[in-house]
């Protein structure tokens, strides 16, 4: 526990020099919030556009895929508000051979990493999926209420776990290939698969992204509970499996960066 | 109990192997070809509190690999490593409180921010107490004159400013054994000479041991006692840099000033490894190999055949000599 606080609070003093180094470059952080506010409001119209013309998707309307959507941007966001950085950063460091600094200092690799890795360049993601969040349910027609702010939560808690993980399992690969846009690629390949009802998916990529890469639970499992969908898709009611499923995904992935940290110390150069 | 161990230890490195050829495509891909190759072989030394160790070698002779297994980022293939009592690898969370690290090639200041920023980063990362932290900075900046820049950004600062900063940074929690791989490499000679004198004189403060690994002979000369030669991952030579010296060293050149000459010595030498250059002018030059004659004894030698009034003895280049060995093991 005491280490807990203590990798907290050097979370603290790594983002207030973030932040510092941050100001000596105002004017390109927010372009890139507001290029990304851009770039995401456009997919969402473009999403609503197209629904609408369908009519719906599998049972599902414009709004509630739009929910689907921001729910994945929002886990995505709180993830990445964690965990891009030591993605972004690790196959460089890797590659460079950087990555001895963080070896010759007294703390562990994965806490380490990710205090020092904390951003807050989700901004733009967080407020805009949050604002779509409030038009859909407002569509909707559904009340917001205390209960379901809390359901909310416990969706993007454990959303952000899985994408948590996902980000960890691409970064630590980065141990074993040194390069790893490809792995990259593929995350944001189902990232975008995501942002449709699962159902509308062959047999086969629905247990893929339940099984193997759980997508599924990020947001189609829950939200076809919280908005009571009937497609069943391959299975039933799966949302009372979330916890259990982001939980176990997200300890699996930190036991595979681990390993492979400790694999770098026998093959690195 | 020595302070570092390091005991018959050998590192390899697995390699792939491209082979040439558009049909050797597809098998470079799915089958490709490893070899191994021994960066390190077999080597064992040991180092106690308070030295100050070199590392010579060509590029690629296994220095820094020796430096990362001793500073616990890299497992040996084989061997053990034992420092402080510790197994650096194993236990490299513990090992690295203990030890400061600086790797020349890379920088660990955040370039965005200024030095002092990166240093109050390194007061959380070691638990430095805020009394500590504070007079080492104060005497760091002293020792090192780094008045000017501490509060400049990284990236405005020039080469040697930053290697001080980086220097500072890797001894800011007082440890106890310092790494530096080539850590004057690229910089003017002022700087290099305020690094000497300030890693010399945390030597002599606060016994911190030291290991460097440098191609500027300089660095090991007027900063280590004792050198490693390595070459090829094997240790060609490890002993007191006196000693490298006269074991090496196959000719000194000595220069006489004379005011008179008793009888020629080129004429008739009174040792056979010595050898008279030149003798005009009331000067006399001989090389001799150090090995085999003492300063005193060829002192003793020249004033029977002159009246001396001064000598200077050009003392060989170590550089030459570790040129020599180079070129030796290449053959």
């Amino acid at each position: 526990m005491r280490e807990v606080i203590w990798y907290l609070r050097l979370t603290s003093v790594f983002t207030r020099k973030a932040v510092k180094a941050m100001l000596s470059y105002r004017f390109s952080f927010l372009i890139n919030c507001i290029s990304q506010a851009l770039d995401y409001s456009v997919a969402f119209l473009l999403m609503w556009v197209m629904i609408s013309a369908f009519d719906n998707m599998n049972g599902w309307n414009a709004y509630e895929v739009m929910l689907l959507y921001s729910f994945s941007l929002f886990a995505y966001g709180v993830a990445g508000t964690f965990f891009f950085n030591i993605m972004n950063n690790l196959p460089g460091q890797i590659w460079k051979g950087a990555f001895d600094d963080v070896l010759v200092k007294p703390v562990k690799v994965l806490p380490y990493l990710l205090s020092s890795s904390f951003i807050c360049n989700y901004i733009a993601h967080l407020t805009l999926s949050a604002i779509v969040m409030g038009i859909c349910f407002h569509a909707l027609e559904i009340p917001v209420t205390f209960w379901l702010l809390v359901r909310i939560l416990w969706i993007i808690l454990f959303g952000s776990l899985i994408y948590g993980g996902l980000f960890l399992i691409v970064s630590g690969s980065a141990f074993l290939v040194t390069k790893i846009t490809a792995m990259f690629n593929i995350m944001f390949f189902f990232r975008e698969v995501s942002y449709y009802p699962l159902s509308i998916f062959p047999k086969a990529f629905q247990l893929i992204a339940t099984v193997l890469v759980p997508y599924g639970f990020i947001n189609f499992y829950p939200l076809q509970a919280l908005l009571g969908k009937s497609d069943t898709g391959y299975w039933k009611s799966m949302a009372a499996w979330c916890p259990v499923v982001s939980i176990s995904f997200f300890m699996i992935s930190c036991l595979f960066f681990n390993r492979s940290a400790r694999q770098y110390k026998s093959s690195g150069s | 109990m020595p302070l570092i161990q390091v005991d018959h230890v050998s590192k390899n490195y697995k390699v792939i192997v491209q082979r040439p050829g558009a049909k050797n495509v597809l098998k470079n891909i799915f089958c490709p070809e490893t070899k191994t190759v021994q960066a390190v072989k077999n080597i064992s030394f040991s180092i106690e509190e308070g030295e100050l160790v070199g590392f010579i070698g060509e590029n690629g002779a296994g220095k820094s690999t020796t430096l990362k297994m001793v500073s616990g980022i890299l497992f040996p293939t084989s061997g053990e490593i034992t420092v402080s009592g510790i197994c650096p690898y194993l236990k490299r969370e513990k090992n690295a409180r203990n030890i400061g690290a600086v790797f020349g090639q890379r920088s660990r200041l955040n370039w965005d921010l200024s030095m002092i920023d990166s240093f109050e980063l390194n007061k959380e990362i070691y638990r430095i107490d805020s009394g500590q932290f504070q007079k080492n900075v104060d005497m760091f900046v002293e020792m090192l004159h780094m008045q000017n820049f501490c509060h400049t950004p990284v990236r405005q600062l020039s080469l040697g400013q930053r290697m001080k900063a980086e220097v500072a940074l890797a001894l800011l929690h007082d440890p106890s054994i310092l790494y530096l791989d080539e850590p004057t490499i690229g910089l003017d000679v002022l700087a290099k000479q305020q690094i000497r004198e300030f890693i010399r004189e945390r030597n002599r403060q606060s016994g911190m041991t030291t290991i460097l690994t440098s191609h500027d002979m300089k660095d090991l000369d007027s900063v280590c006692k004792r050198i490693i030669i390595l070459s090829k991952g094997s240790i060609l030579f490890d002993g007191a840099i006196e000693h490298f010296k006269q074991k090496y060293t196959t000719t000194s050149v000595a220069e006489f000033t004379y005011a008179e000459k008793n009888t020629d010595m080129a004429a008739e030498l009174p040792h056979r490894h010595l050898k008279v250059i030149e003798d005009k002018d009331h000067r006399l030059t001989v090389s001799y190999p150090p090995s085999e004659i003492t300063t005193a004894q060829l002192v003793g030698m020249v004033s029977e055949y002159y009246r001396i009034n001064d000598f200077v003895i050009k003392a060989p280049d170590i550089e030459d000599m570790v040129r020599g060995i180079y070129e030796r093991e290449m053959k």
